[in-house]
């Protein structure tokens, strides 16, 4: 039978499971929603309400994380908004700050779990401010042309799904788009976020790539980030058994849910709602990180 | 390029890839979760846990809930692995020399995530 260890949860091992069930559907489902990916929601909801250790929930993220993102990207490829090329090329990035990160979270800060809850307070509270602007307008600048994009081929089109024109974009700012890359896979291998969130903007404003190839471009690249994190974490032993597999099959279910119920989705009043709780969680894990929260 | 994707392209065969990878993980995931609710052994979900590759090939044929439970977390997380790995592939053949070399760079960062989070 699967139960929980030690005193936390509800106290009864059935309505801790019920409990784990029931939030990790729900971060599934909204972060599917919102298009931010459940982490996000995730971590700060295993460590505040279930009181686990945050190198356990970081892990348990990561390994739903390449489970939603791997489901989304199949999906995305098939309606060809994903620029392979682009994707594997910033991946060399995300991929070794990933690797970079849970590294240092396994080593370095093993038996510090108070200091990675206090970096993921900037992490959480940036989001939250990105989610509150909402849907952020194309940014395209006139910027000189990149010579490594132009030698890799970077550029791309896309039809158009609402109008139906095919729409061509060139590629800029590799140097840029590559250290944001790093900067995105560090967090998500440190932290387990995905790190969507701070990379579609990074693309969209700084190598022109339009909003919709940016989010499932990025989609495709955290499946290879999350999962160069997670397998630090599986060989240290953060990756639980019992309490990943129960979290990724409801995260799953939830993003599954999300995706394919056609059901207009009460979108502005969840982003607000979603924005409430990172505060608020934002303002629990400090107090937890520095002691005044047990 | 992306664009209009051209069927049995490489775009069809990543997506392909990506979807039964993690169709495999969540049918085993769930196998195991029967399994481990079914047995008397007690599962504590706040614990960490070990896998130990070497004897995995055993507890799965003793129809081990955790067993199974590794298994799929394995299967989830080298699927990213293949999907490169099939680019590699794909980038080697059609001699795209750069993009070949970019591929294998990751493949060299997920190789050092084994390595290194084996022997830290």
């Amino acid at each position: 039978m699967i139960a929980f260890a030690g005193g936390f949860g509800l106290g009864s091992p059935l309505l801790d499971l019920i409990l784990l069930l029931a939030v990790s559907f729900a971060a599934g489902l909204v972060g599917a929603i919102l298009g931010v990916g459940g982490g996000l929601f995730l971590v700060p909801a295993l460590i505040l309400l279930f009181g686990l250790d945050i190198h356990l929930a970081i892990a348990a993220s990561l390994v739903s994380i390449v489970a939603t993102t791997s489901g989304a990207a199949s999906a995305r490829l098939d309606a060809g908004f994903v620029n392979l090329r682009l994707g594997m090329f910033l991946e060399t990035a995300t991929a070794l700050g990933g690797l970079a990160g849970a590294l240092v979270s396994v080593t370095l800060l093993a038996s510090h779990g108070n200091l990675l809850e206090l970096a993921l307070v900037p992490v959480i509270v940036a989001s939250a401010l990105l989610m509150l602007q909402g849907r952020r307008p194309e940014r395209f600048a006139a910027r000189p042309p990149d010579p490594l994009a132009e030698r890799l081929r970077l550029s791309g089109s896309y039809r158009d799904p609402i109008t139906g024109s095919v729409e061509d974009y060139r590629v800029v700012g590799t140097g840029t788009g590559l250290t944001f890359a790093g900067i995105a896979g560090l967090a998500s291998g440190l932290l387990g976020v995905g790190g969507g969130i701070f990379k579609v903007p990074a693309m969209n404003s700084f190598m022109n790539v339009p909003l919709r190839i940016a989010g499932a471009t990025s989609t495709m690249m955290i499946g290879v980030t999350a999962s160069a994190g997670a397998i630090v974490y599986l060989f240290s032993g953060d990756v639980a058994l019992a309490l990943v597999a129960p979290v990724v099959l409801s995260v799953v279910s939830g993003s599954y849910v999300a995706t394919h119920l056609a059901v207009g989705w009460p979108t502005i009043r969840l982003r607000q709602l979603m924005v409430g709780f990172l505060a608020l969680a934002a303002a629990l894990i400090l107090l937890r990180a520095l002691g005044v929260l047990a | 390029m992306n664009g209009a994707p051209r069927p049995g392209g490489l775009d069809h065969l990543i997506a392909r890839i990506l979807l039964v990878g993690v169709a495999t993980a969540v049918v085993l995931l769930l196998a195991g979760l029967l399994a481990a609710a079914a047995s008397s052994a007690t599962y504590p979900i706040g614990s960490p846990d070990h896998v130990e590759l070497g004897s995995l090939p055993r507890e799965l044929s003793e129809g081990s809930g955790a067993a199974l439970l590794a298994l799929g977390v394995l299967v989830l997380l080298v699927t990213p692995l293949a999907r490169v790995l099939a680019s590699f592939a794909v980038f080697l053949r059609s001699g795209d020399r750069p993009f070949a070399l970019l591929t294998a760079f990751v493949l060299l960062v997920l190789a050092l995530s084994v390595g290194l989070g084996a022997h830290p």
